[in-house]
């Protein structure tokens, strides 16, 4: 949130629903690529994949917010992003533009949408003539996350 | 040190902490110093050198340049007799015993009123001359270099006594040697042998091991290409060249990794420096007479392996002195010498360090061991019953489980052995034991040299490429079906007499299972054998570990991943790790089983 009250977005879309992510946490973004499938991994993990060197996790976002599976294809990209040191990627449908919208225009989120649990969201942005879903990475990415890798090492 | 500063009641108390401290010091280092003249001893020498370290430390901190300036010195000389550069001789030794003495009076000096009153210069130059022992009397380099005879030098020492001339002077007057020999002899005097070693931060050492293994990636993707362009392109001479140029850059590429893994290797004689003195207490406190043996402490492991040792190594001594060896008086009943031996024992076996650690005490009780899993509901009496001695005796290293009958300070409370075990395998290692009932038990640990880089056989598991650890492999045998057979609801593989159990590697990582293998690699972990089928085998490979990071932790029987030639990650497959938990598996079983039936009763 810089002190203008601007903010810039990078927007994706799954589904009909579209996204947006602090520009400041993304890395990258990139094409499919080869991804090596993590047995015992969570569900929601697709795998690993070599990022220059670098081994980074994959996390299937539809999976993730519950939407259901789909084929991978031309517009399918990986976002990379960093949270509070870790870096990993996340799968979306298509990514569609950078996006400044002012923060008056964020309104906190309403209880569900559309089965996303609302702990994930940050808030919702009003454009002119549709809905940008803010996600909040931290909750999307860390807390449910132990808990499931606790799940899964108490299995 | 001014007087002002001491205005400071604080500052007072650190100084007369200091005296107490150093004088302490001195006074038991000047001890040592005698004693190491008797026997040299690597525990005193260090010791020594520790004492006149903290004194340097302490009196540079505190500002008494003059102490810190003599302790320096004999801190310098006591290095190069700790590393063994040179002997504790009876000039060393009284040099530094005059340097113990100097440093009480200067103290004494700093006691009555903060300032440093004695003279060290001379004694400085005295030290200085020791620490450059390769600054050699010109006499014995005549003597060297065959220019004149022992017989010759004696003539001439004495006629330098008699005449107070210089020896070069003597031998040029007897005509000996030419003025143009002297010259040559005379400088090769003052060159002195140059600093051999450098110190460099762990950090750039890690960050070279680090581009190195990039590099080996690279040629490994190089190597793909040429591959690639000999299967594509049919004669060319610049095939031929790539061909030449690969080889070459793998030759080099192997020989560079080497030696950086090299660097960072340190001999184990850090680590076992610390057990005498462990061994020395222990003996002490249980009241134990122990006669320590350690051998091959030259043996070199990486930096971070020698780290990671310390504890399960310590705990392994603890266990052996304290449970191991019995007292006296059980010793002579035994019929067995009074002093018990403990001998470590450290090799090398292929790219793997083997350390034993061997003690002559009771060696472990395969009957007790058996009843106390039992009562313990970690196994049955049937599951007990048909495993070897050696099994049992390896199940010393399942958690919750403690054979001493009797608490101390140091073992027998339940944690341990598991510990140990845990700790060895976090580093790609592993840990056995084998014993004979009253009369010996040894621990084997098994660590491989490095944890960056390692041999991997690439093989094909379900429907993707797994690396599996060389150093687990012991063969390959192609899958015959008729010679699997079903024990006990698992399968096992009979290889030539021997019934080896096949490893559900499949089901354990919940891959579909293919029935394509077509081998099996026979691993074998710790005294386990075991085999693990696979598709097919894509071949041996060099690989650079990396982890899987934070995000993912720990997943079961994953030890990490690798990149391959092609970009493509590989995930390390570790056995240990899941021979470990099917163990668990089945204990926890037990347990489970155990606890219903107290609550059912």
């Amino acid at each position: 949130m810089n002190e203008s009250g601007i903010r810039q977005l990078v927007t994706f879309k799954i589904e009909e629903d579209e996204f947006g992510v602090d520009i400041l946490k993304v890395q990258e973004i990139n094409r499919m690529m080869n991804i090596t499938r993590i047995p015992n991994a969570p569900d929601f993990v697709e795998g690993v994949i070599n990022l220059r060197g670098k081994i980074i996790p994959i996390v299937d976002l539809r999976k993730k917010l519950g939407f259901p599976g789909k084929e991978y294809d031309k517009s399918t990209r990986i976002i990379v992003v960093e949270l509070e040191g870790i870096v990993l990627g996340f799968i979306v449908d298509s990514v569609s533009e950078v996006l400044r919208i002012p923060n008056s225009t964020i309104e906190p989120p309403p209880s569900i949408i559309k089965g996303i649990e609302s702990e994930f969201i940050e808030g919702v942005g009003k454009l002119e003539d549709r809905l940008l879903i803010l996600l909040e990475l931290k909750k999307v990415f860390t807390i449910q996350e132990h808990r499931s890798l606790e799940d899964l090492n108490m299995n | 040190m001014s007087n002002q500063s001491l205005e400071h009641e604080e500052m007072k108390e650190i100084i007369d902490e200091f005296i107490v401290e150093s004088s302490e010091f001195i006074e038991n280092a000047t001890q040592d110093i005698v004693s190491m003249e008797a026997e040299q001893d690597d525990e005193i020498i260090n010791s020594i050198f520790r004492a006149v370290h903290t004194i340097k430390g302490t009196s540079s901190f505190l500002g008494f340049s003059v102490l810190s300036n003599l302790a320096h010195k004999a801190e310098d000389l006591l290095g190069l007799v700790r590393k063994k550069e040179l002997d504790m001789s009876k000039e060393i030794a009284d040099a530094l015993l005059e340097s113990m003495d100097t440093m009480k009076l200067l103290i004494e000096d700093i006691k009555t009123d903060y300032t440093e009153k004695q003279e060290t210069e001379q004694l400085i130059h005295k030290l200085e001359m020791l620490a450059n022992p390769d600054r050699k009397p010109l006499g014995e380099i005549l003597v060297e270099e065959k220019i004149i005879t022992k017989k010759e030098l004696d003539k001439v020492l004495e006629k330098q006594k008699q005449e107070n001339k210089k020896i070069g002077e003597i031998v040029l007057e007897e005509k000996l040697i030419t003025d143009k020999q002297l010259e040559n002899l005379l400088n090769k005097q003052k060159t002195k042998k140059e600093d051999q070693t450098i110190r460099i931060d762990v950090k750039k050492l890690d960050e070279m091991m680090n581009l190195v293994g990039e590099l080996v990636l690279g040629k490994n993707r190089l190597n793909m290409v040429k591959n690639m362009a000999k299967r594509d392109i049919s004669k060319s001479s610049v095939v031929d060249n790539l061909d030449e140029v690969t080889n070459y850059i793998e030759v080099i590429t192997n020989e560079l990794q080497l030696s950086i893994m090299k660097a960072r290797l340190v001999p184990l004689s850090k680590l076992f420096n610390k057990v005498p003195r462990l061994v020395r207490d222990l003996c002490n406190s249980f009241n134990k007479e122990v006669e320590l043996k350690i051998t091959g402490e030259e043996t070199e492991l990486d930096r971070t392996l020698i780290e990671s040792l310390h504890d399960p190594l310590i705990h392994i001594i603890r266990n052996s002195v304290d449970h191991g060896i019995e007292t006296k008086e059980e010793r002579a009943k035994k019929g067995k010498p009074e002093k018990g031996t403990l001998s470590i024992n450290a090799y090398n076996e292929g790219n793997n360090v083997v350390i034993d650690i061997f003690d002559d005490g009771k060696g472990i009780d395969i009957d007790g061991l058996k009843k106390k899993v039992i009562e313990k509901g970690l196994m049955s009496e049937h599951e007990i019953n048909d495993m070897t001695e050696k099994e049992i005796m390896n199940l010393i290293f399942i958690p919750g489980l403690s054979t001493a009958k009797r608490i101390s300070s140091v073992s027998g409370r339940g944690v341990g052995m598991d510990v140990v075990k845990t700790n060895i395998e976090k580093m790609n290692g592993q840990v056995y034991v084998d014993s004979m009932k009253n009369q010996w038990t040894k621990i084997s640990i098994r660590l491989p040299l490095t944890l960056a880089i390692m041999g991997a056989l690439i093989v094909e598991i379900g429907p993707e490429l797994y690396a599996i650890p060389l150093n687990n492999v012991i063969e390959l045998v192609k899958l015959n079906r008729e010679y699997i057979k079903m024990v006990d609801k698992n399968e096992v593989l009979m290889l030539r007499k021997e019934i080896v159990p096949i490893l559900d590697v499949a089901r354990i990582m919940s891959l579909p299972d293919s029935g394509k293998e077509k081998y099996i690699v026979i691993c074998k972990i710790g005294d386990k054998t075991l085999g693990i089928k696979v598709n097919t085998v894509v071949g041996q490979e060099e690989i650079v570990i990396k982890s899987l990071g934070e995000f993912m932790g720990n997943i079961k029987g994953i030890g990490g991943a690798s990149i391959r030639g092609d970009g493509k990650v590989i995930l390390i497959l570790d056995i240990p790790a899941m021979i470990s938990d099917r163990y668990m598996e089945k204990i926890n079983k037990r347990r489970e089983e155990t606890l219903e039936y107290k609550y059912a009763v």
